[in-house]
């Protein structure tokens, strides 16, 4: 590869990465935030008619 | 190499290797569609239709991250650079499997209403500000087109045409294709799924494909930096080491001021210099070897002769060499090879420096 390539594919993770394990990680604690809600049903219960 | 045109260029050895390929990723959506069937029975079974989309999409996405590590496995251990020379016809076997999964999707989830499925897909839902109930399947339709757009692109007719440098960044998108898929599965098949294994395996083969390639990357960073020394006034002439310290056969790197790589070669007691980036898709031709005659790149084997940088006939590519010289020799020692940093034009002829014999106490 020339220098430019190495470079561009540096790049080019050095911004992707926290990009997708950002995406991955939110995405993961939504999950976890509907997995927590539904484990209280009660709790939803009261929330959804106060 | 570019003669001759051929829909798939097969050898034996690419049909070993698809055939083993293509049968790994059957059995795998073979045994998850039986597993899924044999363990969820009664009210939680599933429908095919459902069981085959989970098989493709994880298999296509397994697929990807394996083929994401070969690039930077294969700079950082040469153990892995004969999964490079195949490493196409993967990432086209992935297109396809993809292509199966998507096409169940639209038919199974928008084939049923009266709006066109393609329109179904991209207005159905329309929460983007909302995590939890984001339009996933977009994201998979964007990666989809990308690797399409890969595997329509991935003959080396295209390559030829596009020329290597732009065939090169649109295969760069490979990564962009990624991302979304990342964004696809944990936006879409992650928040339904209500096992441990699934996030974990996702979020260790994230870690994996981005480890991976900015280990690679820094570690590149670190060779340009360890620039040898310019050994004379007029920055001309680089010092690659003794004679000795270059390999039969084989190359040394050395980086120039601009940052650019020479592969300075020792084969049949002579040293030769030719740029280190192959005319195909720029493999580093330092980490390759002299085979019958020719420097021969490690990730696909094209071939150019030491003297010239010229490909053998019928072949016509051509790459930069270098002068070359050996200095200090005599009186019990080979003396030190030096490479001058100025590139003559792809294919011109250089003499290669013969080395001094060094007689024997």
């Amino acid at each position: 590869m020339t220098r430019a390539h190495r470079r561009n594919h540096l790049i080019a993770w050095l911004v992707l990465s926290p990009a997708i394990l950002g995406v991955l990680i939110a995405a993961l604690a939504v999950r976890a935030q509907a997995r927590s809600q539904l484990s209280h049903p009660a709790l939803n219960l009261q929330e959804a008619h106060p | 190499m570019s003669v001759g045109y051929t829909w798939v260029q097969w050898s034996r050895h690419k049909r070993i290797y698809d055939g083993l390929m293509a049968a790994a990723a059957a059995a795998y959506i073979g045994i998850f569609f039986g597993a899924t069937k044999f363990l969820w029975t009664g009210a939680s079974a599933y429908s095919d239709e459902i069981v085959l989309i989970r098989a493709t999409g994880s298999c296509a996405i397994i697929l990807l991250h394996v083929i994401l590590c070969i690039g930077p496995l294969a700079r950082l251990d040469r153990r892995v650079l004969p999964l490079l020379y195949n490493r196409r016809h993967l990432g086209v076997m992935t297109f396809l499997i993809a292509l199966i999964h998507a096409t169940v999707v639209l038919g199974f989830y928008h084939g049923f209403g009266v709006v066109n499925p393609f329109i179904s897909l991209l207005t159905s839902n329309t929460n983007y500000t909302s995590l939890g109930a984001f339009p996933f399947q977009v994201l998979g339709l964007g990666a989809l087109i990308i690797l399409f757009l890969m595997a329509a692109t991935s003959h080396d007719f295209w390559l030829k045409n596009l020329s290597a440098a732009t065939w090169k960044r649109l295969h760069m998108l490979v990564y962009m294709a990624y991302a979304l898929l990342v964004g696809h599965v944990a936006l879409g098949a992650l928040q339904n799924d209500r096992s441990i294994i699934a996030p974990t395996l996702m979020f260790v083969g994230v870690l994996t494909v981005t480890a991976l390639h900015l280990l690679a990357g820094m570690r590149e960073v670190r060779k340009d930096a360890g620039t040898p020394p310019i050994t004379d006034e007029d920055q001309q002439w680089i010092d690659v080491g003794a004679p000795a310290d270059i390999p039969d056969d084989r190359a040394r790197t050395v980086c120039t001021p601009c940052g650019e790589r020479i592969a300075v070669f020792k084969h049949a007691g002579a040293i030769s210099a030719v740029a280190n980036v192959c005319a195909h898709q720029g493999g580093p031709l330092g980490e390759g070897k002299v085979i019958d005659g020719c420097i021969t790149c490690p990730w696909h084997g094209w071939q150019y002769r030491p003297q010239d940088g010229r490909s053998p006939p019928p072949f016509a590519e051509k790459i930069a060499t270098y002068q070359v010289r050996i200095v200090g020799g005599g009186k019990g020692g080979a003396g030190r090879v030096q490479v001058n940093a100025a590139a003559l034009p792809p294919g011109t002829p250089t003499a290669p420096a013969r080395i001094p014999e060094v007689p024997h106490a």
